[in-house]
């Protein structure tokens, strides 16, 4: 559904880190991080969504799986290399007053979860920033 | 010839047949003797005989007791090869099992497999499928972000992943 709105070119979709729970939580985000760096952000983000894995083998092996330099990604791993990003984003979602997962802002307000009404609103926006000109 | 004639006739007789007979005793001892050898010959060859008849009834004693001891110990060994098979049956049903679980571990091993199997082309699919939405169909992806970098609406979510 996002994609859909992304593939029209109308919105940009940006995903932030919130640390809920714990170390499983910081682990998946740096890890997440580690695969962007070598240009698999979006398949941690897709592998952690699906399996729910937040072993560090598992990361690894799927670090090979997606042809990544594995040793540099365990070093990534271990260094936690991103660990300031991702704290970072964790407190700046607190600081708008993000407190729930999952949650979704439109251009920094509020949106919704639902994917009928989130759709509603991503064009009434458009509309009216085309109205605006 | 008178009476005294006949007397004195008769002593001389018996005189001279005195003399004459203790020649002949000490073969009558030896023919004792070997008479006595004789039996006790005989009696030896008796008890050997009868010992040889007794080593023979021995014998045939012994043939009866080994054939009595065959006869029992054909149940004895049968006794022995049934508590033989008796035993061997829980070591065979051991042995059985002990297959019959290295058949069950390959099975196992088997079905582990074919889990393992289904699990790889799920899996594998998973990956793919991971792979490709990573690429969101061509979109432009930055870490964490996809689209349009000059696009008028963001979309941002916030969220963990657990």
């Amino acid at each position: 559904m996002i994609e859909e709105l992304v593939r029209t070119g109308l919105a940009r979709f940006e995903y932030r880190h919130i640390l809920n729970h714990g170390q499983p939580s910081v682990f998946a985000a740096l890890a997440t991080e580690c695969g962007g760096d070598q240009g698999k952000w979006w398949n941690f983000h897709d592998h952690y969504m699906t399996t729910q894995d937040f072993s560090r083998e598992g990361a690894i092996a799927m670090a090979a799986a997606f042809e990544l330099d594995t040793e540099q990604f365990a070093q990534c791993l271990d260094d936690e290399t991103h660990l300031d990003l991702v704290n970072g984003q964790h407190r700046a979602a607190s600081e708008v007053g993000v407190r729930r997962t999952p949650t979704i802002h439109i251009n920094g307000e509020g949106g919704a979860i639902v994917a009928d009404r989130l759709i509603e609103q991503v064009m009434a926006l458009a509309a009216e920033l085309e109205a605006e000109g | 010839m008178t009476r005294i004639g006949l007397i004195a006739a008769a002593l001389a007789l018996l005189v001279a047949g005195c003399s004459s007979g203790g020649d002949d005793a000490p073969p009558s001892q030896p023919q004792s003797a070997a008479s006595v050898q004789s039996e006790q010959h005989e009696q030896q060859e008796q008890s050997a005989t009868s010992y040889a008849a007794g080593q023979s009834e021995s014998t045939q004693d012994h043939a009866q007791d080994q054939a009595q001891d065959q006869a029992h110990a054909q149940p004895s060994a049968e006794r022995e090869q049934t508590a033989a098979q008796a035993q061997a049956e829980p070591e065979a049903e051991q042995e059985a099992e002990l297959k019959s679980g290295q058949q069950a571990e390959p099975a196992a091993d088997q079905t582990e497999a074919e889990q393992a199997g289904h699990e790889e082309p799920e899996q594998g699919a998973m990956v793919a499928q991971i792979i490709e939405s990573g690429h969101r169909a061509g979109l432009i992806a930055n870490r964490n972000s996809i689209g349009d970098p000059d696009a008028a609406i963001v979309i941002t979510e916030y969220s963990d992943f657990l």
